[in-house]
């Protein structure tokens, strides 16, 4: 024992002298899934890019101002997130935070509304319809509901709501099939299969909603002469190792609908996904494994479009459809950003880093702002960027895009005071009055171990409408 | 027959299949004049069996592994430590990874399956084994070629057959080429000369309490013409017992990842290795030197403590490996020598090789692919040029074809619809080819008449690999003899590696997390370039007194573009990493009388990493990832001839190894060091016992390994650390022939 501790005194000491550096500069907290069931390492890489190239911004135009980014693993757990985000804010002092997941996210906003924290928090991997919207109650859940009132704004995301999703979903099964009723049998049974947590009753009720106005023309045909129908299938909201795919599967193949309860004899067209990343591709995995030529078609929401998916499925991710915002924005902003990841890091970017990058950009730009002419990393608040942040896509201001060139133009715009409008490598950060954003989404499907856009985009900026322009279904 | 003087200073360095193992052979006068002094040794009065230890033997003891010529120890240009076949069984040591962790600069992590090692702060990684490094029998390189790794067990080689054991640290690509990248290993082995002579014997050994078995022979017969040997070893070891410990903060007995990490022993742990091994040599006088060599290695282990398949009690991992070669040395006349070789290896998982994943026993998964052909041929030519000079030029060639692992899924039970027994296939059989081109020269010696005891060394290679760029290695080396008992070497290099088949073209499809991916079947990944490292080292040897010497080392590596298995979400993938750079020393005494022995080595390394994990920039005192900050080795022998007996101890003291970058990560990019640790082991070994009579010697050796019973931790991947095993008990028996 006595070498023991004489040996561990020794390793404290050489272990001391050289100490940790620490960074110093204001600190953006970055809560992101990097080890749970909705990972992508990039977002942390993309976010550090957005960091770097801002500083060399600032460095370049005389700026004090200096930004440290701290990542922290979500783990896409609430729990873990609530614990993390008070170390980040309180123990670490960050003035900002990134999140990522729709569960996440909403956890980190009832600290705010705790009083345990108050920063800005923007996520970008949340597109739950209900997250931001302010008319949405939850049953029995008022901490939220009072997050999304909070009339300072406290909650920001960088993603698409799944209420155009929804849409784009059933236009898309149109364009694969032709018509819906795969089997057909004469009857367009659709299954809605989402993960127990808030994003998956999001898009679950997104697509309900959708189904009813898509179907509209169909009423008297098809719902009133019962030609369609619809169900409902949960998955817990757990680890992937722990799910029973077999026994949704199961659910989602047979002709029962258990929920909402309803009396049918037919078989299902199409099953659509809409669950973390890690959860979907284990259902793929059980979908290819009892694969039976009767079973419905197969389609996912965004979330299945990462690469933890195709290191997860392998070859097995050939020949899966679903739908997602853009990889980059298609204009300039995007192809900036994509040069410098690709340049950064060897590799292009993948889905929603673009988001990452500029909910970091956003961020930092709000800082930039809410400093003023002035501002040092020391003598900005959190409450400043928080209200900063709508102004970085002021409506007229100077068009600022990724990018140290674009960032610099940003930077020097903002310290003489004229107004910017970042357009964003994922796409334009107009926040809307409850601090969303829109995207434009596409067709994706698995081809050689990848995922590559397939048929035409839906560009839900222009068509800012609930539909994202999508058409409803015509009754022949 | 007279083996011709040209011969007895001649190895050439064949590379891959390098027939430097007949250095050896032809140093047989040499071996048979020593034996010839110790027995005038023994008649003086010294005992027999006693590390004869002299300024002589402590500067000028030959090694081959530098140059791939017989050298002195102190003028070799490379850092090398030897271990002779009387110390390693007075250590108790049988197998090379009990070598290899006691040996200065490197460092021995033990997955139970396929231990992995380290070298000056350069951690191997997940699924590392020994890839940093070379590791050869005889010159010749024998390794599982889709890992690159060579099996450390007693299914490398049976370890009766060890002559001597030489690790050469520092870069070696431009001798050896690729794999030689932080240090080569080379296993001499015996060659029978006199006569039949042989070796029977038994091990038993108790593991946690676990009683395990184990037997080896080995049989030969030689003279000064020919010499031919087979050897072969089984053991079973039973590890079963063993608990994890949480060792970092963010293990959550309750998460996903950690069920059935903490409240849980080991199961039928069990590892059964197997090893044969022969041997053939002719020595033809002027006809030349052909040596034929080969042998099989099986790794048979329960693996309880895998990324992925942790505690399982069923996972199982069975992987042979076959190899042999031949290699021919023709001289002509007394300035030039001829040399070619060839050989062929092969592998793949046995039969009964299956996995489960972690607390999910519905399914088990069998290794496709996995398995490789490899054929190397080579020839090379040595040159007696003007001034003292001596050069070699020579090429090889490598090709290897590896089938790409990919796994099957196994139901084990009925799920759904589907029945027990029902398999699906989680990838696509891949066939991909590795080869290799490459052509060196060597020049050295003593070109100065003013200074004859300055010796200088340059070796250059280019090799060409089919994937990856060409690459040029490099190394220059200056060594100066001071006085009998003080030498200095310098010395530079260049050393590059290319990736393994699996870090390549590895399929997913081992349940659905923790896998390892090669870069190549991942869309979206950087792609991976060779890692390299330049090195320069200065060290000397300092013969204090006639029992006494003090070697020294300073070195600093710089490794660009590292590759390792990180993890990426949930996943592992190959990339290369940001710069690491080390600055290091080591310090060694080694001293012997007729009565005692003993060494003592430490080292410690100043690391400098270019990576977010430290964020401080500079050389620091830091525990690198799965390498120790420091450490202490020693060891002392005391022979009591009038007891037959000799009483070893050796004790390691082993600084904080820093956690590997999947657990950094797991613990939410939070730095932890495994603690700090001591282990001793006692070992007593019989001395010159002959009941039997003359040229029969009864061998038994008993061994009490990490003698106070530490439980300590070792670095791995994945969310767990690796467990170690206790006090361990080894007794051996055997009779020689």
């Amino acid at each position: 024992m006595r070498i023991r501790s004489t040996l561990s005194i020794l390793a404290l000491a050489l272990t001391a002298a050289c100490g940790d550096d620490v960074q110093e500069g204001l600190v953006i907290g970055a809560l992101i899934d990097q080890t749970g069931s909705n990972s992508e390492t990039s977002w942390v890489q993309a976010a550090q890019l957005a960091v770097r190239q801002v500083n060399e911004a600032l460095d370049s135009e005389g700026s004090s101002m200096h930004f440290v980014l701290l990542p922290s693993d979500s783990e896409n757990n609430p729990v873990k997130a609530q614990t993390r985000a008070l170390d980040l804010v309180n123990g670490r002092d960050a003035k900002a935070l990134m999140a990522d997941t729709t569960q996440v996210t909403e956890a980190v906003g009832r600290l705010i509304y705790a009083n345990q924290i108050d920063v800005a928090v923007q996520c970008s991997s949340c597109e739950s319809r209900d997250f931001l919207n302010p008319a949405y109650v939850n049953p029995g859940d008022s901490q939220l509901q009072q997050v999304r009132n909070d009339p300072r704004g406290t909650l920001f995301r960088t993603s698409l709501s799944t209420d155009p999703m929804a849409y784009v979903a059933f236009d898309i099964l149109r364009q694969l099939q032709g018509s819906l009723d795969r089997n057909n049998d004469g009857f367009i049974k659709l299954e809605f299969y989402g993960s127990d947590e808030a994003y998956g009753h999001a898009a679950v009720a997104s697509l309900e909603d959708a189904a009813a106005v898509m179907f509209a023309d169909y009423k008297s045909e098809i719902f009133a002469d019962n030609k369609f129908a619809y169900e409902r299938v949960f998955h817990a909201a757990d680890a992937p190792t722990r799910v029973n795919y077999a026994a949704d599967l199961t659910n989602l193949t047979n002709t029962n609908i258990t929920d909402p309860p309803t009396p049918d004899t037919h078989s299902p067209d199409w099953i659509i996904m809409a669950s973390y990343a890690g959860n979907a591709a284990s259902f793929r995995e059980t979908y290819v494994q009892f694969q039976n030529p009767s079973f419905p078609g197969l389609l996912f929401f965004p979330t299945f479009r990462q690469s933890n998916t195709l290191a997860q499925l392998g070859s097995g991710v050939n020949a899966t459809q679903g739908l997602s915002m853009l990889v980059t924005a298609d204009n300039d902003a995007g192809s900036v950003f994509a040069q410098d990841f690709q340049r950064e890091y060897g590799f292009a970017p993948h889905f929603l880093d673009a988001a990452y990058y500029d909910n970091a950009v956003t961020l930092m730009l709000a800082a930039v702002i809410g400093g003023g002419a002035n501002g040092t990393s020391d003598n900005v608040s959190a409450a400043a960027i928080r209200a900063a942040l709508p102004s970085t896509s002021a409506a007229g201001g100077a068009r600022a895009i990724p990018g140290v060139d674009g960032l610099r133009t940003a930077v020097r715009n903002i310290r003489a005071g004229a107004a910017i409008n970042y357009d964003g490598a994922s796409g334009p950060m107009d926040y809307d009055a409850n601090g969303s954003v829109k995207n434009k989404l596409t067709r994706f499907t698995g081809v050689g171990g990848e995922f590559i856009d397939t048929g035409s985009k839906y560009d839900c900026i222009a068509n800012s409408g609930p539909t994202c322009g999508v058409q409803p279904f015509v009754a022949p | 027959m007279m083996i011709p003087s040209y011969l007895s200073r001649l190895v050439i360095p064949l590379t891959t299949l390098t027939a430097s193992a007949l250095v050896t052979s032809i140093a047989l006068p040499a071996a048979a004049e020593e034996q010839s002094a110790a027995a005038q040794s023994e008649s003086s009065g010294q005992i027999e069996g006693a590390i004869t230890l002299d300024t002589e033997l402590l500067l000028n003891a030959p090694v081959i592994t530098a140059t791939g010529r017989e050298q002195s120890r102190a003028l070799a240009p490379a850092n090398v430590v030897t271990w002779e076949s009387d110390e390693l069984r007075r250590h108790g040591w049988t197998t090379l990874a009990q070598v290899l962790a006691n040996t200065p600069g490197l460092y021995v992590i033990d997955d139970m399956v396929i231990p992995s090692l380290g070298v000056r702060g350069v951690g191997a990684g997940l699924r590392g084994g020994t890839r940093l490094v070379r590791i050869m029998i005889n010159g010749v390189q024998v390794n599982f070629r889709p890992d690159l790794t060579a099996f450390l067990g007693s299914e490398y080689i049976p370890f009766s057959v060890v002559e001597r054991i030489e690790i050469a640290k520092g870069p070696l690509s431009a001798l050896y080429g690729a794999n030689a990248f932080l240090a080569t290993v080379n296993i001499i082995t015996k060659k029978p000369v006199n006569g039949l002579a042989g070796q029977l014997g038994g091990n038993a050994q108790i593991v946690n309490g676990n009683a395990g078995l184990g037997f080896n022979g080995e049989a030969g017969f030689g003279n000064e013409m020919f010499s031919a040997m087979a050897a072969y070893s089984n053991n079973t070891i039973d590890r079963s017992g063993l608990v994890l410990h949480r060792t970092f903060e963010n293990q959550d007995p309750t998460g996903a990842n950690y069920a059935g990490f903490f409240d849980q022993k080991s199961q039928n742990d069990k590892t059964k290795p197997q090893s044969l091994y022969a041997l053939l040599e002719g020595r033809f006088g002027k006809a030349g030197i052909l040596q034929l060599q080969g042998g099989r290695q099986a790794l048979d282990a329960v693996a309880e403590f895998q990324p992925n398949s942790v505690l399982t009690h069923a996972s199982r991992q069975k992987l042979a490996n076959n190899w042999g070669s031949a290699s021919y040395i023709y001289g002509y006349g007394e300035s030039m020598t001829l040399s070619v070789t060839g050989g062929f290896s092969s592998g793949g998982p046995g039969d009964g090789d299956r996995l489960f994943v972690s607390s999910d026993p519905r399914f088990s998964y069998t290794r496709n692919g996995l398995s490789y052909n490899a054929f190397d041929v080579g020839a090379a030519g040595e040159f007696s040029l003007p001034a003292h000079l001596e050069l070699k030029v020579g090429g090889d060639y490598t090709s290897e074809s590896h089938d790409v692992l990919f796994y099957t899924q196994r139901y084990e039970q009925r799920i759904g619809t589907i029945s027990p027994g029902f398999e699906n296939e989680r990838g696509v059989a891949q066939s991909r080819d590795l080869t290799n081109l490459g052509i060196y020269a060597q020049l050295g010696g003593n070109p100065i008449d003013a200074l004859p005891d300055l010796y200088v060394l340059g070796n250059i290679r280019y090799d060409d690999p089919n994937l990856f760029d060409q690459q040029l290695s490099w190394r220059t080396g200056l060594a100066y003899q001071w006085s009998d008992r003080v030498t200095t070497k310098l010395f530079f290099g260049r050393a590059f590696q290319v990736p393994s088949a699996v870090q390549l073209f590895a399929q997913p499809g081992f349940g659905s997390s923790f896998n390892v991916i090669g870069n190549r079947a991942l869309v979206g990944q950087p792609a991976l370039n060779p890692q390299s490292v330049i090195s320069a080292e200065l060290a000397t040897t300092i013969a204090v007194s006639t029992t006494l010497a003090i070697d020294s080392a300073l070195y600093y590596q710089q490794i660009r573009n590292k590759i390792e298995f990180v993890q990426l979400s949930n996943n592992f993938t190959p990339r290369n990493l940001s710069d690491q750079d080390f600055v290091g020393g080591e310090l060694g005494l080694r001293g012997s009388s007729s009565r005692f022995g003993g060494y003592a080595y430490g080292s410690v390394q100043l690391t400098k990493n270019e990576n977010e994990r430290e964020s401080g920039g500079g050389f620091g005192f830091k525990a690198p990832a799965e390498f120790p900050l420091a450490t202490l080795f020693g060891g002392a022998t005391v022979r009591l001839p009038e007891a037959y007996m000799a009483v070893d101890l050796t004790g390691r003291i082993v600084g904080p190894r820093g956690a590997s970058q999947s657990n950094y990560l797991l613990n939410n990019r939070t730095n932890y060091n495994l603690r700090s640790y001591a282990t001793f082991d006692l070992t007593l070994t019989s001395l010159d016992l002959t009941p039997f009579g003359e040229g029969y010697e009864t061998r038994i050796t008993a061994s009490a390994r990490n003698l106070l019973g530490v439980r300590y931790s070792e670095p791995s991947h994945g969310g767990f650390d690796l467990p170690t095993v206790g006090r361990t008990f080894f007794f051996s028996l055997a009779q020689t022939f």
